[in-house]
């Protein structure tokens, strides 16, 4: 069995890239919302800020190679869609804990439900890039 | 923001950003253009980002300082840095990475216009 495909390679480039503007905008906003105002909702500004640094995680172990890397990847995408489906029904549920918006606020809704499909594009990747050297070559010859 | 230096941006990344994508989708890696494409975007950025600064160090001050610091500063790192990932690609995916920095920057450019619009001018 081969080594598997780099995830940074054919589709997982432009993963990468997605990302990493989410793990840009994500931190930014979490910056600003706990620099200007932390008191006003801090459960939202540190849920902000916790989404920040898995999509930077990510962006990071899905740009590097190597099997510690990919399941650097794995956990992060886990985290990152157990954290969309938890928020985001916690947000819909309990709009009162959450004053101000978060990424993953009703998941994801303010970036066009992107943080949703993020983690199991990611997922699907992982898993996709990671077969077996038929599978993947049949996938290169594919793209 | 200078207006019209604005509406340059926004509609140079626009049609970079579609063509870029139009690209992916036939499968298409025309990196010639690519670094064309990206350099003379970048110039308008650089342009309207030194402008800004200018003002800014003149006195102006858009709502919300820091926020507005930030997205100069992403404004200007964006294209260079898409364009770095997608030119070691091979595949129609470098094109795709393109877009979505084309489309990071038009977002970015209309919040900077926003954020400006407080100072009047």
């Amino acid at each position: 069995m081969a080594d598997p495909r780099p995830t940074y390679s054919g589709p997982g480039r432009l993963l990468v890239a997605v990302y990493a503007v989410f793990a840009i905008s994500a931190s930014a906003r979490a910056g600003v919302q706990i620099v200007n105002h932390f008191d006003d909702a801090p459960l939202a500004y540190l849920l902000s800020a916790f989404a920040a640094v898995v999509y930077i995680v990510a962006t990071v172990a899905l740009a590097r190679s190597g099997p510690r890397a990919r399941r650097v990847a794995y956990v992060a995408c886990t985290v990152e869609l157990v954290g969309v489906l938890l928020i985001g029904t916690a947000s819909v549920i309990w709009p009162d804990a959450f004053p101000d918006e978060t990424v993953w606020s009703a998941y994801g809704r303010g970036y066009g439900f992107v943080p949703l499909v993020l983690p199991v594009l990611g997922l699907s990747w992982l898993r996709w890039s990671g077969g077996s050297g038929k599978r993947r070559r049949g996938l290169r010859e594919g793209v | 923001m200078v207006e019209p230096l604005v509406l340059a941006l926004v509609v140079f990344a626009g049609a970079y950003g579609v063509l870029a994508l139009g690209a992916a989708v036939v499968g298409r890696n025309p990196r010639e253009y690519i670094v064309i494409a990206s350099a003379g975007l970048e110039i308008l950025v650089v342009v309207q980002v030194l402008i800004a600064v200018v003002r800014l160090i003149g006195g102006d001050r858009p709502a919300e300082l820091g926020t507005f610091i930030g997205y100069l500063v992403v404004a200007v790192v964006l294209v260079p840095i898409g364009t770095l990932w997608a030119l070691a690609e091979r595949s129609r995916w470098a094109p795709a990475v393109l877009a979505v920095a084309c489309f990071a920057l038009l977002v970015v450019a209309v919040r900077l216009d926003d954020l400006w619009s407080t100072v009047g001018g």
